[in-house]
């Protein structure tokens, strides 16, 4: 399934939808429709934010044999070093924490495979969640 | 849809789903949050780092005070991102 949805944040409620409709259509269990929906909203979200150019993302959920692979593709994006995104250290006192990095700490941890390319001008993520029992 | 109010006890409820959309409408709500508080998630489905980063922020604001929130009835998929983001050494969990 593919769909393109505007870059902004009212498209989290369609994008919800659309992962819902695959999620139903191939019997996705609960467990693994919230961690998509959280992992594919951190993406989004950050491309919404901090990616800069094109008006539009494009979604594609597809299942390769027991891999659940969700692609995120956003023309224009700038550039980032995703490697140094995210480092959160969860065992920090409070006074010390701050939101910064926490979305891409929680991806990172919920999925099985967080791929970042940036080739031609085009911002590419691709997520991997493993649904076999191991 | 996201709804947040209070309970019969003064608890802040939260319900439906916590996304990056709603997050000014929570931060918004919590603002007004001065004390200790119990934060009620049963009827919570879903919550996002946005939403996860305004609760950390009352509860930094709250603890220069003395005061805290505490987190209840979480369903197992937040109370697993939760551990994740160790929430467990900054909030008390319940």
């Amino acid at each position: 399934m593919e769909r393109s949805f505007p870059r902004e944040l009212n498209s989290l409620g369609p994008l919800f939808g659309f992962i819902g409709d695959f999620a139903f259509a191939h019997g996705l269990d609960d467990g693994t429709a919230f961690t998509v929906n959280l992992a594919v909203e951190e993406v989004f979200t950050n491309m919404v934010k901090y990616g800069g150019g094109g008006d539009e993302v494009t979604v594609t959920i597809e299942l390769h044999g027991d891999d659940l692979v969700v692609e995120l593709v956003h023309p224009g994006a700038i550039p980032f070093d995703a490697g140094k995104k995210g480092k959160v250290d969860v065992e920090e006192a409070l006074a010390e924490r701050t939101p910064g990095g926490l979305g891409l700490h929680l991806v990172r941890n919920v999925m099985d495979g967080v791929v970042y390319t940036h080739h031609d001008d085009c911002a590419r993520i691709t997520l991997t969640k493993h649904l076999g029992g191991d | 849809m996201f709804d947040i109010g209070r309970g019969n006890n003064g608890e802040i409820r939260l319900s439906g789903r916590l996304d990056a959309s709603q997050v000014e409408l929570v931060r918004e709500q919590l603002s007004s949050v001065k004390a200790s508080c119990v934060v009620d998630f049963e009827a919570l489905d879903y919550i996002s780092s946005a939403g996860m980063g305004v609760l950390l922020g009352v509860q930094k604001r709250l603890s220069d005070g003395g005061h805290s929130l505490t987190l209840v009835n979480l369903n197992r998929h937040i109370r697993e991102i939760f551990r994740i983001a160790g929430f467990d050494n900054v909030f008390s969990i319940k």
